[in-house]
């Protein structure tokens, strides 16, 4: 298939999403006012445990945030991680008053590691393009399922979500991709897990 | 109510997929790709192989056939084929792995070499490279592994595994370890002597201040009869300071070609074997 039209497709399942109604507020521009969001993970590549914050769109189908995570010496750290993620949420479907299921929902986080041995630059002893990715920045894509709870109209949270998610970074990929080695790797094999609950607050 | 009583009915449903969850192995759950470990990774993978080694020393005879490769580095695919011929070669004391195992010394590039490594039939040992001590790298070899510098007799032969990777050191004059190396040369009982590490000598990336005294300690012992690296990723032969020392270096693995090594009492028979 050519790239162009591949585009294209791709395109048009981001697109499909916004046709899809939601549970939210049916004035559009309601729906892009934002919400806050706060979320705690379990593992998900970016910490043992890792503590967010989200800006939401009301409608929850675009949301961003900042994270923190911290993986103790026991489980291979100590590490501590800052992220940038970006989410894309183009379905939602109620199962009745209380729950709803999101069940595909894809993005990006870029993930600087901190810890000893990690630098953000090579040192300047290397030639230049020595070695030809960046030494503690990682740039991940993750596909995510989540059910969410519905809380009480007077309760401080919209809804609470556990989600599942699975990732994978930039040198997982090249290592699946080049030299044929998809026919030795699996994609099973580059793709890690992690889970979570995420907090909205209610707005208005 | 009634409408809030049919999700909680769903319960046992939602208790299912989180059992389901955790029943997927624990170390699919990363924490992050420079984790270094994963609390099933293997330990001290040298000692083990060494152990099946010199186990078989004693029933073998004197010729010392060793199969040596090099920078087996994000060449997942060629290595599971490398494996499989070796397999099929009988007669191998070992193989050799003249460094950089992993290409971003992940966590994971080293456990996906491991997996294929370890369907080989005879033991192997690696040796530590450039690439192997980048990031957390260090610290994941030693507990895989071992220790970065590390010797044995076998057949007569003693090997000496050693880091040259000056660079990754910023050059600071203790890598190769030449006091080591020297120590090591003083032991009266081995016949030979063969050195292993991954960057060779008149390589850039050997910390140049050393290059002299090291190739020098080489020259100086009668017995040390090869130095086998790798780094170069095409097999080179030479016999480069004009001594009495062979240099060999390893194809990288995705060259899909190994060198058998034969030595019969210090002669050696080399010979290229593709996958």
């Amino acid at each position: 298939m050519p790239i162009k039209v591949k585009k294209l497709f791709f395109l048009l399942f981001l697109l499909s999403g916004m046709l899809v109604p939601n549970g939210y507020s049916t004035e559009p521009r309601k729906q892009l006012l934002p919400v806050s969001v706060f979320s705690l993970q379990y593992a998900g590549s970016t910490g043992f445990m890792t503590g967010g914050y989200f800006r939401s769109t009301r409608n929850a189908k675009l949301q961003t945030g900042l994270l923190y995570g911290y993986t103790p010496e026991y489980f291979g750290g100590v590490l501590h991680t800052l992220s940038l993620k970006a989410l894309y949420n183009p379905f939602k479907i109620k199962l009745n008053e209380a729950f709803f299921v999101e069940p595909v929902q894809v993005g990006a986080f870029l993930c600087q590691n901190f810890g000893e041995d990690l630098d953000p630059t090579w040192s300047s002893t290397y030639p230049k393009g020595y070695y030809w990715w960046t030494p503690s920045l990682r740039g991940h894509v993750f596909i995510s399922s989540a059910v969410s709870l519905r809380s009480p109209n007077s309760s401080l949270l919209d809804h609470t979500s556990f989600y599942f998610e699975a990732n994978t970074n930039d040198l997982y990929l090249s290592s699946y991709l080049v030299r044929k080695n998809y026919s030795s790797l699996s994609l099973y094999d580059i793709v890690f897990f992690g889970m979570g609950l995420k907090f909205y607050l209610r707005h208005e | 109510m009634k409408s809030q009583s049919r999700p909680f009915r769903l319960y046992p449903v939602y208790c299912g997929l989180f059992a389901l969850l955790l029943l997927c192995s624990c170390e699919k759950f990363e924490y992050s790709p420079y984790q270094t470990t994963n609390g099933t990774r293997p330990a001290n993978l040298n000692a083990t192989n060494l152990n099946k080694l010199l186990a078989t020393e004693a029933n073998g005879n004197d010729t010392l056939t060793i199969l040596f490769t090099g920078d087996s580095q994000r060449s997942y695919r060629s290595l599971h084929a490398l494996v499989a011929k070796a397999n099929s070669i009988a007669g191998i004391d070992l193989l050799i792995l003249a460094g950089d195992i992993s290409d971003f010394a992940l966590l994971q590039d080293f456990l996906w070499i491991h997996e294929r490594l370890e369907k080989l039939k005879i033991p192997y040992l690696c040796v530590i490279g450039n690439h192997d001590l980048t990031a957390r790298g260090a610290q994941i070899y030693e507990e895989m592994f071992g220790p970065k510098d590390f010797s044995f007799s076998y057949k007569g032969y003693k090997f000496l595994f050693h880091d040259t990777n000056g660079r990754e050191y910023d050059f600071n004059g203790h890598v190769p370890d030449v006091n080591w190396l020297s120590g090591q040369l003083n032991d009266t009982t081995p016949q030979w002597f063969i050195g292993v590490s991954h960057v060779p000598p008149y390589d850039m990336d050997f910390d140049r201040n050393l290059e002299i005294p090291y190739k020098n300690l080489f020259a100086s012992e009668p017995r040390f009869l090869l130095s086998l690296n790798g780094h170069i990723h095409t097999g080179g032969d030479s016999f480069y300071y004009h001594d009495h020392v062979r240099y060999l270096t390893s194809y990288s693995v995705d060259h899909d070609q190994f060198v058998l090594l034969k030595l019969i009492n210090g002669s050696i028979n080399k010979k290229l074997i593709a996958y």
